[in-house]
């Protein structure tokens, strides 16, 4: 994503990643893809950059992370959410919920915009 | 080209070790993933693509290099309150001492002591001053996003507080040189000794914590940028 849709995407990756790892624990590839899947590829973001995303809430003791072995043999990083984790996802949501129906109802009574004649 | 690309993210976060090898072995997974998934026949081709979807390795290490900075300063500012805390234990406990063995100080040294005494005081509750101001900051929401402004001051509270900490401590060295000196050796003078050694032990691992954390600090100011 570029230009203003990757800055509002940044502005949010904290809450994405924890919403991505509400499903259940995952590596950062899976992450990433879980993202793209159910944002129906919209959110197409450098994937180098969800790695300081996950170290940053794993600092802020939102996720926690362990080593593990695939079954291929790969070993990889799997990340959970923590309980602090959850309950911030819980509030981040709730004002995002706020938010998307406050600036809803606001374009809604706008309407669409007529050019002049 | 994968392990050029690694090199180069590695080199990117050398200044800090334990990072830049756990970031090497999150890429390189992510990486490896990615060429597998690829439906692209031709390998170089699939390797070129991962890496571009990974983005530039200065762009990655300046995001790590916030991360690992905030992480210092919380470490540094934990280490500055604890040794303050230890410092001040182990000056009570010479204190307890001698006033359980009434050792007292030497009449002839009293006038010195008691200016020596005056400057430790004043350096070890500006160092106690400092390092509750240290504890605030770090318990600051804003430390957590990397605020730079935040950690530019919880690095300069971090000296100042080891400056009047190390202060204290010569001070606390020249009172019990005066207090010992001229005494018989006994067991009676290990234990302010024991305690001595334990202040410039504490002092001196602060201080190069402090060090080893401003030289960390100047290296990522190159990836961060002005």
């Amino acid at each position: 994503m570029q230009g203003m849709e990757g800055e509002m995407l940044k502005g949010h990756l904290d809450m994405i990643v924890l919403a991505a790892l509400s499903a259940g624990p995952a590596h950062g590839y899976a992450i990433i893809e879980h993202i793209r899947h159910k944002s129906g590829e919209a959110f197409d973001l450098p994937e180098g950059t969800v790695y300081p995303a996950l170290h940053r809430l794993e600092q802020a003791g939102l996720l926690s992370s362990r080593w593990t072995t695939a079954p291929s043999g790969r070993r990889r990083r799997v990340y959970v959410l923590t309980k602090r984790g959850e309950r911030s996802l819980a509030s981040q949501s709730e004002v995002w919920h706020k938010f998307a129906t406050a600036i809803g109802g606001l374009l809604a009574a706008t309407g669409p915009q007529r050019k002049p004649a | 080209m994968i392990p050029a690309y690694l090199h180069n993210l590695e080199r990117l976060l050398s200044f800090d070790r334990a990072l830049a090898r756990r970031v090497r072995q999150e890429a390189e997974v992510h990486l490896l993933e990615a060429v597998a998934a690829d439906p692209a026949a031709d390998k170089s081709e699939a390797e070129r693509r991962a890496i571009a979807g990974f983005g530039e390795p200065k762009e990655i290490a300046a995001q790590f290099a916030t991360i690992s900075l905030v992480r210092q300063a919380r470490s540094i500012a934990g280490t500055v309150v604890l040794i303050v805390f230890g410092i001040f234990i182990a000056m009570k406990a010479r204190l307890e001492w001698y006033a359980v063995t009434q050792w007292t100080m030497p009449t002839d040294k009293k006038s010195i002591a008691d200016v020596v005494l005056f400057v430790d005081r004043y350096a070890f509750w500006t160092s106690v001053f400092l390092g509750v101001l240290v504890y605030l900051y770090m318990c600051r929401r804003e430390l957590l996003t990397g605020s730079p402004r935040s950690l530019h001051h919880i690095y300069n509270l971090c000296v100042v507080t080891t400056g009047a900490l190390a202060v204290s401590v010569v001070g606390d060295g020249l009172l019990t040189a005066l207090q010992l000196h001229g005494a018989q050796p006994c067991s009676a003078s290990i234990p302010p000794l024991l305690s001595m050694i334990f202040e410039i032990v504490g002092v001196s691992f602060l201080g190069l914590r402090v060090l080893s954390v401003m030289r960390r600090a100047r290296l990522t100011a190159s990836l961060l940028g002005p």
